[in-house]
């Protein structure tokens, strides 16, 4: 090899053609050597030229193809000679004799062995002289050189010992000095190659004796190679089994040998041996059966177990089954089986139902599995065989008692939910537990969303979020108990639920248990509340309570019992102390009572009257109950004592009350009658019967308005109810009824709302007949008529007199003087009269009445009083002076017209001045919230009218408007022209007139019902009525109650003279 | 001492106004009611010592109202003067029939009345 002589100068240069991961590689390499690297077969050519390496190193898998490379190499002069290391994959198909490479080792190698190998061969071939008869050395040692020549660059047997390198080997002299060793064997052995060298067998195997090595070496000797094993203690300590293998050369008279370390695999061997063993106690000892079958059925083994599972007494029996025939079990087919098992290769896991030699059955788990030979027919069928009868049994007696478990839960009145603790998630949670939480069905997962879904409110979401996780943590039993939390329901509800958490930390699981104790615990805070208030409510209601020990007649008394009865309180009474409080009449009924209720059990329940030491008589109500022993002997008499001398007082007087009530309703002349809401009669007194002609029984309890004729009966129903909502009540008036019995009389009706207590109204109407008043008011009418009609037959018969009699109108003249003076008189005549004064009288009082009584307070307050307080009476005197000089003035008025003295005389009128006139003092009663409109149409400037009484009209009419509108809106005012007559229209938005009202209008004195707040005469409208009768006009209305009036009045021309 | 109460009832303003004014002013505690119906409801919060009412008033007259009062226990027993207007001779038989009542016909004069309310008053005393 070249360089051979410069060899101990220089440093051994290593070239690598190979890939980065080998580059890393052949940095490992000691600094000893050169390292240079290519990646390419011409760069290594190059290199190979420049650099004369030692040794190339060529990765088969880096840069193309590594035999290509490694023949081009060495087709080179300048490379030829260079030995060339091939490393190659263990799979790759390497025909490593056509391989141009010196020595071909296999991927992976450990470096040791590498570096090794390739020190060995730079060491041979630097000291080509050491060893001489190196050819035999490397064939011996399973190396071939190739090329025959000592630098050992034939690749076959050497790479094999390279390929081995964990393998140790050795060559020792006969002498027993190691001559070489390899690092596999030394790091094996425990030594580092250096001391190895240097040291002979004896010395690494100290704990055998050197003779006995010896005779070993003498063995070896004699029988050329022997292959054994030994242990060996290493350096460090630790005991290893090695296998050497040893051959004898007689030629270099040295020993060639192999190192192995055995250890693991004697410990794996002697493992397998003990756990063949122990599966055969397996075997023979399970409880588990194991088969082997022919694929036909035919049961080749069975194991004790199995064979015991199965009821039969030997194998030899148990074989006798042919599993064809008779099959496992029914469930599951024979075919089924066999062609599962064959198509997959194994069962595992079946479980069904096997026959036992008596015919019972039993539940197993079985595992099979195919044996085949290489052709892939079918051999045998191993499996295994659990009886699983216990387990399955238990299994449906859990599933029994988890659907009992389930049902119970269900249907228990709590709720029950199961959460683990490390990851809140819900694992069960029953429909009561939600129902009592009022949450939706399957809304809780997790802790976290029962939180969110139980506690709508934040706040209290937290607090009680805190206050769980802090009483688990606690540890404490009784904090995982909670009693009455609050629950806002979604729906707005609250209830009260008790729970209960049951922490098992070693399942990780958390228990929770609630119950709905709403009911019970609203019951408990009721209790609470009675308890604390019946003391309270004793003394109020002023109740005691006793207690009679029958045997020793000794009384037991409650606090409120002593006020009661007036005895000084505290001091033991006796039942004959408690006796002599009773007069004797209640005495004697007192003991009656008592020893019924012991002799008859009978309730007892009675009132007395008691005479307290101090004179004072009460009455008492006492209830009692009897308490027996267990023969049903009276043992105790116990019961409360309620003073009941307020309500009997209360009582008699109410009754006292009632009494003379009964007797002004029913001695009342009047007929009085009570209605309901509903007009249902209540209530009639004998007066009422009478005027309507019903006995009592067949009004009471009927509608009001049964009395009444159908037609009647029906408006009138309707407007009583219309009346009793808007308080419409409160009325008088006289009006023509027409009974059921077709009968019409008068009555003057005069109704009142009672109100005993809210929404709890009666009427009480008063009846009053005034028939017989009415009818004298129509025959006067009647009277007056005919009268009128008398005068016109006599006029007429007068005119054709006068016609007839033409030189006789001078006489004629004087009788219709005489006649109309003297009919006239008639009419003014009659009770039509004395009601007129008999109002005017009231009309008048009234004002003297005020000015009378303001006059008297300020002569007898002269000095008393302040002089702006005198000045408000004298006011009030003018005031009423003014009223009645008006009044005055309305009644002449009134009175002229009827006595026929009020003069029409019409003139030439400018009607538009005149009402300018009349508007101008209109104003004084017309306020801010009135709108007045006027609108004239008239067609000329003048008008031959009777100028004062058209002013009485307007001036009334207006008035009125204005003061029947007390909340404002609009007057309107139309002066119009038609047909030669004057049209005055004047409207207004204001009370109206109640329809029932409408024909008494224009009476004197008469006001409508709904006028009782404005004050007024009542002679207003019948001077317009007069005046406009006077002017042979027309007056109308039109009127609305609540919507307002119009009138209309037309009033013709006069008749010029 | 106590003040008695009078109470009026009288639908004219001016009238009753000087009634109260003058009763007032002799000393007399004084409650008064537009018609019948008021004076009822007055009646349930204080019963008075002596009642002065009109007999034309609007909704329940005069003696419809002593009507009621009688048929009360509570107010039967109050004295009751009519002040009536109606001089005629039914008026005033009827309020002589319906019971103890006093009557005064209108305009009256002031010592008359004192004197009679007095006398009312100390009758229902004795």
């Amino acid at each position: 090899m070249m360089g051979v002589n410069s060899a101990q100068t220089k440093k051994n240069k290593i070239l690598f053609i190979g890939d980065n991961s080998e580059l890393i590689f052949a940095n490992a390499f000691p600094s000893e050597y050169e390292i240079f690297t290519a990646a390419s077969a011409d760069a290594a050519v190059e290199l190979a030229r420049t650099h004369s390496p030692d040794i190339i190193l060529i990765d088969l898998a880096a840069a193309g193809n590594g035999i290509e490379l490694c023949r081009q190499i060495k087709s080179k002069p300048q490379s030829l000679n260079i030995p060339v290391i091939l490393a190659a994959d263990k799979d790759s198909e390497l025909n490593f004799s056509e391989a141009s490479a010196d020595v071909v080792i296999l991927k992976p190698f450990n470096s040791a062995g590498l570096i090794a190998g390739l020190i060995e061969m730079l060491r041979v071939g630097n000291s080509s002289g050491e060893y001489k008869s190196g050819e035999g050395f490397l064939s011996e040692t399973g190396l071939t050189n190739k090329s025959g020549n000592t630098l050992g660059a034939g690749s076959g047997r050497l790479s094999r010992v390279l390929m081995t390198a964990m393998d140790g080997f050795w060559i020792v002299d006969e002498n027993g000095f190691i001559a070489d060793v390899n690092e596999a064997a030394c790091s094996m052995l425990g030594y580092k190659r250096g001391e190895m060298l240097n040291l002979k067998i004896t010395d690494i195997f100290a704990e055998k004796s050197e003779s006995k090595i010896h005779g070993k070496m003498a063995e070896i000797i004699s029988a050329g190679s022997d292959k054994f094993e030994t242990r060996h203690t290493r350096r460090d300590g630790c005991k290893i089994i090695v296998e050497i293998s040893l051959t004898w050369h007689p030629e270099d008279r040295l020993f060639y040998g192999f190192i192995r370390d055995i250890t693991e695999a004697k410990k794996t061997q002697s493992a397998l041996v003990e756990s063949e063993s122990r599966f055969r106690s397996l075997y023979e000892n399970s409880s588990i059966g194991i088969y082997r079958t022919t694929p036909d059925g035919r049961i080749v083994m069975a194991n004790p177990a199995l064979v015991k599972m199965l009821g039969f007494d030997s194998l030899e029996e148990l074989s006798r089954r042919n599993l064809e025939e008779v099959g496992f079990e029914p469930a599951y087919s024979r075919k089924k089986f066999r062609e599962k098992l064959e198509s997959e290769g194994e069962i595992k896991g079946l479980e069904a139902v096997w026959h036992r030699a008596d015919g019972t059955e039993i539940y197993v788990r079985e595992n099979a599995k195919v044996f085949k030979d290489e052709s892939g027919t079918a051999l045998y069928y191993e499996g295994t065989v659990e009886d699983i009868s216990h387990r399955k049994e238990t299994e449906q007696e859990i599933i029994r008692k988890n659907q009992l478990i389930t049902a119970i839960l269900e249907h228990a009145p709590i709720g029950f939910a199961v959460n683990r603790i490390s990851t809140g998630k819900i694992e069960y949670v029953g429909s009561r537990f939600e129902e009592i939480y009022g949450v939706p069905r399957h809304s809780l997962h997790s802790v976290e969303s029962f939180f969110e879904e139980v506690y709508t409110d934040p706040e209290f979401r937290e607090i009680m979020r805190e206050r769980t996780i802090s009483d688990i943590m606690s540890g404490d039993t009784s904090r995982m108990h909670w009693d009455n939390i609050p629950i806002t329901l979604r729906s707005g509800g609250k209830k009260f639920v008790s729970a209960m958490n049951i922490p098992v930390f070693d399942q990780d699981l958390m228990v929770s248990v609630v119950r709905d104790v709403t009911e019970q615990h609203l019951n408990e805070i009721a209790l609470l509340e009675s308890e604390k208030s019946l003391r309270e409510a004793q003394r109020i209601a002023s109740v005691g309570s006793w207690e009679n020990d029958l045997a020793g007649n000794a009384l037991v008394w409650s606090d409120e019992m002593y006020r009661i009865m007036g005895l000084p309180h505290g001091v033991p009474v006796k039942l004959a102390d408690a006796e002599k409080l009773f007069p004797p009449e209640e005495l004697k009924r007192l003991r009656n009572a008592i020893s019924n209720a012991i002799l008859h059990n009978s309730v007892y329940s009675e009132d007395y009257k008691i005479i307290r030491p101090d004179g004072e008589i009460r009455f008492i109500h006492d209830e009692g109950e009897v308490l027996r022993d267990e023969n049903g002997k009276a043992v105790k008499f116990r019961g409360i004592t309620q003073d009941i001398t307020g309500r009997k007082i209360t009582e008699e007087i109410l009754a006292e009350s009632e009494l003379r009530f009964r007797s002004v309703w029913e001695s009342s002349k009047d007929g009085m009658r009570l209605t309901d809401k509903d007009g249902i009669t209540t209530m009639v007194n004998e007066a009422y019967c009478r005027l309507v002609g019903f006995h009592k029984e067949d009004l009471v309890g009927q509608p009001f308005s049964a009395i009444y004729f159908p037609e009647q009966s029906r408006k009138s129903i309707e407007s009583y109810r219309e009346r009793y909502t808007n308080n419409g009540f409160d009325d008088y008036y006289e009006r023509e009824f027409i009974l059921q019995n077709g009968v019409k009389k008068w009555f003057a009706v005069s109704n009142s709302k009672i109100e005993f207590e809210k929404d709890n109204a009666v009427i009480l109407s008063i009846f009053r007949d005034i028939s017989d008043q009415k009818l004298t008011e129509k025959v006067l009418g009647q009277y007056r008529e005919e009268l009128e009609q008398l005068v016109e037959a006599r006029t007429l018969e007068l005119k054709k007199a006068n016609i007839r009699l033409i030189g006789e109108i001078q006489k004629k003249n004087e009788y219709e003087l005489i006649l109309k003076h003297s009919l006239e008189k008639e009419k003014e005549a009659g009770d039509l009269k004395d009601k007129f004064i008999s109002n005017t009288s009231h009309e008048f009082r009234t004002p003297l009445t005020a000015i009378l009584s303001s006059v008297e307070l300020l002569r007898r307050f002269d000095e008393k009083w302040p002089r702006d307080k005198k000045e408000y009476f004298f006011e009030k005197i003018i005031n009423s002076i003014d009223h009645l000089i008006s009044l005055l003035d309305e009644v002449l008025t009134l009175s002229r017209a009827d006595s026929g003295k009020l003069n029409f005389s019409p003139a030439d009128t400018d009607i538009e001045k005149m009402i300018g006139n009349l508007l101008h003092e209109i104003e004084a009663v017309k306020k801010p919230e009135h709108t007045f409109e006027y609108n004239s149409q008239l067609k000329r400037g003048t008008y031959f009218i009777d100028e004062k009484l058209l002013r009485s009209v307007l001036t009334n009419l207006l008035t009125n408007a204005f003061k029947y509108s007390p909340a404002g809106g609009k007057v309107r005012f139309i002066v119009n022209e038609k047909n030669g007559s004057l049209q005055f229209m004047v409207a207004d938005e204001g009370i109206g007139i109640p329809e029932p009202d409408q024909k008494f209008l224009f009476e004197p004195f008469f006001r409508s019902s709904n006028t009782i707040d404005i004050q007024g005469s009542g002679l207003g409208l019948s001077i317009v009525y007069k005046a406009v009768n006077i002017h042979n006009g027309k007056i109308d209305f039109h009127s609305e109650p609540g919507r307002g009036s119009v009138f209309t009045v037309i009033i013709p021309e006069g008749e010029r003279a | 001492m106590k003040k008695n109460t009078i109470m009026i009832i009288e639908d004219n303003e001016s009238v009753r106004e000087n009634l109260v004014t003058l009763l007032s002013e002799e000393g007399f505690e004084t409650v008064s009611a537009v018609n019948g119906e008021a004076a009822l409801n007055l009646l349930n919060l204080k019963l008075p010592d002596l009642i002065i009412c009109d007999v034309l008033m609007p909704k329940i007259n005069g003696f419809e109202f002593y009507s009621l009062i009688l048929g009360n226990e509570k107010t039967a027993s109050i004295p009751f003067l009519f002040l009536t207007a109606k001089a005629d001779k039914d008026a005033i038989k009827k309020a002589e029939s319906l019971g103890s009542a006093k009557y005064m016909t209108k305009p009256f004069k002031i010592d008359d009345l004192l004197e009679t309310i007095n006398g009312a008053l100390q009758t229902d005393c004795n």
